[in-house]
């Protein structure tokens, strides 16, 4: 009797997050991956059509360019963050035991917590090419050569997408690698000063090597969020010039809320979920090698 | 003396850091006391008026307060409800013994690795047939739904940490199952529960990419969508003011949030990955 009612319980307790779950997040999974093999566009017929959804990416020059665009953004994204995140959190850490130490980091965390639709709006204005801020300084300091429309010129606005999002993540990962660094035994520390390393060496040989297992988490994080970028880029350029700033994300969105073909839509995101699971398994591959 | 240059090139490089990322939020929040005349021929200077007109304007005729209420309103009572949903499997989860744990637990685990780009398409589709397309409850839902994997999660290795002997004095003494997770269990993982609902309120408040799928009638507009709305709708004739004013109002709940919770928020973003 009471075996029953304690199984009833347990049922009970996790209904609720089993329904909403299966209901909205994996049902919806699992149709998109049936829907990537028909041919539909929300109304009308829904006609099979196999893997046509998928050779006709190959064919499509747009996708293919959204996926080249998305590369380059994890090319010049993950070793930026990684290399920036690294040197903040090391500078931060020389402040250890001071005030400056909770100043710094929390100055550094804050556009973590800002909305990212506001952080896109925040730095549109600011490279706006009438009032921004931007040429305006650059006015006042006596490079107007270099004052340009920064989001409307392909030479310029795929850098500056990718200053906006490093704006935005940077700081989130070099707290996580300080407090990673934190972490580190002082006396480790103590005994190479007290062995003469400077502190290049002990960031070198000391400090870099502990953090291995924290970087591996940065980078996997950093791949998955720059593949999933998406209001930057679509509120700062709409993923122009010419689609040079478009990644697959805002391409997947056109093709279902603009040309409302589901079908290929879905085909585009089951492609996408591949991209995700191979970043997560390759990053974890590539660092797990030396052990 | 080693030292001390030490400090000082620190100093240098994280000022520069710190400058990069505050000014441009002063920059925002300047702006939006400037009158339009100000805002699109002194860009650079400080307001020779004050106003509070920007605010008004995006307040009524941006139709920004009615985001503004919509936020507050999915934010609160999606993140009270994901922390008791949550609570309750992670409890569960974590705490009984029954035959399908692991597969349940795996199936939650799955969850955050699904990215919302794969499901954009049929989940719109269903909120259709639902008639749960541009309903604020029907957002609250699928918010919660999305947020499940990660915050059971958290909860889970919550729970775990809390001592077996509690509970089990509060069985000896008779309790029920129901009694035993609301009277002792939920009061006792109160600190997790709070750390669950900081991270939930910042990225519920912030949430874009669903909204702008879910919801498309002006009524029941969150607020980024609302702002989004205003950069890619008006584009050339845009009143700035009211934008800049928008910005302030989509930044003033998560940063008065940042000043009173900053140190659990920036703790309990790292634990996980710290120890894990």
């Amino acid at each position: 009797m009471k075996g029953t009612s304690e199984k009833l319980s347990i049922f009970i307790f996790l209904l609720p997050a089993a329904v909403l779950y299966l209901l909205f997040v994996i049902y919806p999974s699992i149709q998109a991956l049936l829907m990537s093999l028909y041919n539909w566009r929300g109304l009308g017929t829904k006609t099979w059509i196999g893997l046509d959804n998928y050779k006709r990416m190959i064919e499509d020059e747009i996708f293919m360019q959204t996926l080249k665009v998305t590369f380059k953004y994890i090319f010049f994204q993950v070793p930026l963050v990684l290399i920036l995140s690294i040197s903040i959190a090391i500078t931060i850490s020389h402040f250890l035991k001071t005030k400056w130490l909770n100043i710094y980091r929390s100055i550094t965390f804050f556009p973590y917590i800002l909305p990212g639709v506001a952080i896109a709006m925040l730095w549109s204005t600011i490279f706006n090419p009438v009032n921004g801020m931007l040429n305006g300084l650059l006015d006042v300091i006596g490079l107007d050569f270099l004052m340009t429309e920064w989001l409307g010129r392909t030479e310029t606005a795929f850098g500056s997408v990718v200053f906006v999002n490093l704006w935005a993540m940077t700081g989130f990962y070099s707290i996580l690698i300080l407090a990673a660094i934190l972490n580190i035994p002082q006396d480790i520390l103590e005994a190479a000063e007290i062995d003469g390393a400077t502190n290049f060496k002990k960031s070198v040989y000391i400090t870099i090597p502990l953090l291995k297992d924290i970087m591996q988490v940065v980078i996997i994080f950093t791949l998955i969020n720059t593949l999933k970028i998406f209001e930057m880029p679509q509120l700062l350029t709409s993923g122009g010039p010419n689609r040079s700033t478009q990644p697959i994300s805002l391409y997947i969105y056109e093709q279902a809320f603009t040309n409302f073909n589901f079908g290929y839509a879905s085909a585009i995101g089951v492609i996408f979920l591949v991209l995700t699971l191979m970043a997560s398994m390759l990053t974890l591959k590539i660092t797990r090698r030396g052990d | 003396m080693n030292r001390s240059i030490k400090y000082l090139t620190s100093h240098i490089f994280l000022i520069i850091l710190s400058i990069l990322i505050i000014v441009p939020v002063i920059w925002v929040f300047i702006n939006s006391v400037k009158n339009s005349a100000d805002i699109l021929l002194k860009p650079l200077e400080f307001p020779t008026t004050i106003t509070f007109e920007n605010y008004t304007n995006a307040w009524n005729e941006a139709g920004l307060g009615t985001g503004f209420i919509n936020s507050i309103i999915v934010t609160m009572i999606a993140v009270s409800l994901i922390v008791i949903i949550s609570a309750m499997a992670a409890y569960v989860l974590s705490r009984k013994k029954f035959k399908y744990r692991i597969t349940i637990q795996n199936i939650f685990l799955i969850g955050l690795m699904l990215p919302t780009f794969l499901a954009m398409a049929p989940l719109f589709l269903l909120m259709n047939s639902l008639n749960l397309v541009n309903s604020i409850p029907g957002l609250i839902l699928v918010y919660i739904a999305y947020s499940l994997s990660f915050t059971i999660f958290m909860l889970i290795a919550f729970f775990n940490q809390i001592p077996k002997s509690l509970e089990e004095a509060a069985i000896i003494d008779g309790c029920g199952p129901y009694k035993v997770f609301w009277k002792v269990m939920f009061p006792l993982a109160k600190p997790g529960l709070i750390s669950a609902a900081i991270f939930n309120f910042v990225g519920i408040w912030n949430e874009y990419i669903l909204a702008l799928i879910l919801i498309t009638d002006d009524a029941t507009k969150t607020l980024p969508v609302k702002l989004a709305n205003i950069m890619m709708v008006q584009q050339y004739h845009t009143d700035w003011g009211a934008l800049y004013a928008g910005l302030v109002l989509s930044f003033i709940p998560v940063t008065i949030f940042y000043l009173i919770f900053q140190k659990k928020l920036i703790e309990g973003s790292t634990a996980g990955s710290v120890k894990g």
